[in-house]
């Protein structure tokens, strides 16, 4: 079910060590590697909640690009993003997490997700999230030198 | 705001506060710090590459994002929290307003009920201008003595 894959990640994905993983369905799959950088705290043993929710929101971006209804080129905003912690993820394994885009239109994609251990199948979080489609990809005039940026989702 | 008409009164650090953010590698990761401004908590990352999600605009990772609200709630509710409580993030619902630049980014966090088992909490980021937020987030902690048992959930 399972294998590797070279799709690319953003730096900050990088830096947590994201990792893609290939599956046999639309959905997408990251992996989160156990690491010290990631950890709740220096002595736990738990992934940290703000590094879950980035592979969540990574994963989610992701998969709109799955959709059948996807243009290539298309780009994405998050514009909301709800996150739900069921258990506390301990650092026995890597995390995996899947999400699945639930429906694609002209102007927003709605996408839901999970993280989980593979080897027990035992859920830690579920995310839900909307993404604006169609927004600006290039920085704007004035973006570099300092000045106010037009709302991205306006 | 906060700038005009009246004086903001910075304080030192709390030990608390000073020991949760040393003790968290992910705060490191974010390359967060803290200040007590007006006897709130308030946070800063510097921002990096490293923390870019989308490299055309370039735009902070939507994770980076969340987690920065995340940290900057889970600071300000520990330090109001009695020495002997703690708590743990259960859920969280972010708006993302407008796309963070690679720039020093700022948060602040309100409690808007504090109970004996649980805290909701407000979240805003922004950069340049504290009255054009980045991101809002609304989170739910569960809060428990210190002593008694760890709520295990799931």
């Amino acid at each position: 079910m399972f294998q590797g894959n070279l799709r690319e990640l953003p730096p900050f994905g990088e830096t947590l060590g994201m990792d893609w993983i290939e599956t046999d369905s639309s959905d997408v799959c990251l992996r989160l590697g156990v690491s010290d950088q990631v950890k709740l705290t220096a002595e736990s043993d738990l992934f940290h909640p703000g590094a879950i929710l980035a592979t969540l929101d990574n994963a989610c971006g992701w998969c709109i690009r799955q959709h059948a209804s996807y243009v290539d080129g298309t780009s994405m905003a998050t514009l909301n993003l709800r996150v739900d912690w069921l258990a506390r993820a301990s650092m026995t394994e890597s995390l995996l997490v899947t999400a699945r885009c639930e429906s694609y239109a002209d102007d927003v994609a709605h996408v839901r997700g999970e993280a989980f251990f593979r080897s027990s199948g035992k859920k830690v979080a579920v995310v839900q999230a909307t993404f604006m489609l169609g927004t600006p990809n290039t920085a704007r005039d004035g973006a570099s030198n300092g000045q106010s940026r037009a709302d991205d989702h306006e | 705001m906060g700038r005009v008409g009246r004086m903001t009164m910075s304080n030192p650090l709390p030990e608390r506060i000073k020991a949760l953010l040393e003790s968290d590698p992910y705060a490191g990761v974010l390359g967060l710090s803290v200040s007590i401004i007006d006897g709130a908590i308030q946070t800063k990352s510097e921002t990096s590459h490293s923390l870019v999600g989308n490299v055309n605009l370039p735009a902070l990772h939507g994770g980076v994002v969340g987690s920065l609200m995340m940290l900057t709630a889970s600071l300000e509710l520990h330090h109001q929290l009695d020495s002997n409580q703690s708590a743990m993030l259960l859920d969280m619902d972010v708006d993302y307003l407008r796309s963070g630049r690679v720039i020093p980014t700022y948060g602040r966090a309100d409690i808007l009920r504090l109970g004996r088992r649980t805290a909701t909490m407000t979240a805003t980021l922004w950069q340049e201008d504290k009255n054009r937020p980045i991101a809002f987030s609304r989170m739910s902690f569960l809060v428990w003595m210190q002593g008694d048992e760890s709520p295990a959930l799931g």
